[in-house]
């Protein structure tokens, strides 16, 4: 079952992506974030909405989206099992909070951002906007679920990291990662991470102690692929 | 009564009290007229979004007020000590430094050092070659500078410190130019002819 506050770090092509993307395959009510617009944007059943025009807010205030792309008209009136990806091309943190704040008053809603970095970066407390914030550290009160991938764990807001209920950490070989690492688990698990296999991952959380994951090594289904544009 | 009045209040119909209902979000993240949207997105970039900058350089009033007197120091060391302005004096304009400061510090002088790096990028290799030959040479030098300190401590038993100023040289005076006269002798025996 997904925690309120999920996050996948390690390397490209580590399989973190397709591990978010099994992890949330029961999730009833779901939005997925894309900022590359590559592989995903072929991702079959599900649908795509493509915010065109966005206007950054001023003085800290969220940003507003002009237009039929609205992702506000994709989900008024909806009711019920829903799964989009909503695929952002620029202003990835503004439209991320303006998103955030648009699924608090969704409610009941897993929303899981690929590449994560892109959207809340490294840097203090203000440096998140206040939305995504709220999202983060309160967005269970309103029933809104949150995972992230990232490639480096310095990629991604320390607010983030810490109020993850749980961290699955895939293959890295960068040094700051590591030295992250080692807040969560023991020194040998900490060693292993640079020669994971694809697809294995060493698991972190409050609920239990670290454990190395082998069991989808093989298993994963990604979602079915469009026919090609 | 009190407790009438609250009986017959509304109840609260929202089941998130402390959330945001989906019409108000939506409404704060939508932008319905296109005219203004246009004119928005023509904004200034300085205007838009932009996060706090913890980095960012604060000029503090106590650098205007040592800029403002610096001003004055050129005049005050080549002309007249009196130009040399009072901190009463430099706080008077210190709030105008301040701001030119900031100004030059967010503004003007990155826009300089991109130009300089965007459209001259000789200055910067030249800046860098200057930057290597004046470490070796500090190098260089401070190694002579430590070989001379220690071949001056070795030589330091073989040198006698003076103690006492020596005399100064006794200078001989001669009042008048001694007369020759012819067939005489002068005052070192000498024969005049």
């Amino acid at each position: 079952m997904l925690g309120s506050l999920e996050l996948f770090f390690g390397k490209s092509f580590t399989g973190k992506t397709a591990r978010m993307l099994h992890e949330i395959r029961a999730e009833p009510r779901l939005v997925l974030v894309d900022p590359k617009c590559a592989q995903l944007v072929t991702l079959g059943g599900v649908d795509h909405v493509w915010p065109d025009k966005f206007v950054p807010g001023k003085g800290g205030k969220e940003g507003r989206w002009i237009g039929e792309h609205n992702p506000a008209n994709y989900f008024e009136g909806r009711k019920g099992k829903f799964c989009v990806v909503i695929h952002f091309r620029e202003q990835f943190r503004e439209q991320l909070d303006s998103l955030c704040l648009l699924l608090l008053g969704v409610k009941n809603v897993t929303l899981a951002v690929d590449e994560l970095g892109l959207f809340i970066p490294a840097g203090n407390a203000r440096s998140v906007p206040p939305n995504i914030t709220s999202a983060l550290i309160s967005g269970r009160h309103e029933g809104l679920k949150f995972c992230g991938t990232a490639q480096i764990p310095s990629l991604v807001n320390f607010i983030a990291q810490s109020n993850a209920s749980r961290i699955r950490w895939f293959r890295t070989t960068e040094k700051n990662s590591l030295a992250a690492a080692l807040f969560s688990m023991p020194r040998a698990f900490v060693d292993s991470l640079p020669s994971l296999p694809d697809q294995v991952c060493i698991e972190t959380s409050d609920a239990r102690a670290p454990f190395r994951d082998e069991s989808l090594v093989g298993k994963i289904k990604i979602l079915p692929k469009a026919p090609a544009l | 009564m009190w407790f009438q009045k609250s009986e017959q209040s509304e109840p609260n119909k929202n089941p998130h009290p402390g959330g945001i209902d989906f019409e108000t979000a939506a409404a704060r993240v939508t932008l319905e007229d296109p005219e203004v949207a246009d004119a928005d997105t023509e904004l200034d970039p300085a205007d838009e979004f932009v996060a706090p900058d913890e980095e960012a350089l604060l000029i503090k009033p106590g650098w205007a007020i040592a800029v403002a007197k610096g001003c004055f120091y050129p005049a005050a060391r080549w002309v007249h000590p009196a130009y040399a302005i009072r901190d009463e004096q430099a706080e008077q304009i210190a709030p105008a430094m301040q701001v030119f400061l900031q100004t030059l510090a967010d503004k003007y002088a990155p826009a300089a050092i991109s130009r300089l790096a965007n459209r001259h990028p000789e200055f910067w290799d030249l800046v860098a070659k200057l930057g290597v030959l004046y470490y070796q040479q500090w190098r260089a030098v401070s190694q002579l500078v430590a070989e001379e300190e220690r071949a001056r401590l070795a030589n330091a038993k073989n040198v006698t410190p003076i103690s006492v100023m020596p005399m100064p040289p006794e200078v001989v005076v001669h009042e008048e130019p001694e007369r020759k006269v012819v067939g005489e002798r002068m005052r070192d025996g000498s024969l005049v002819i």
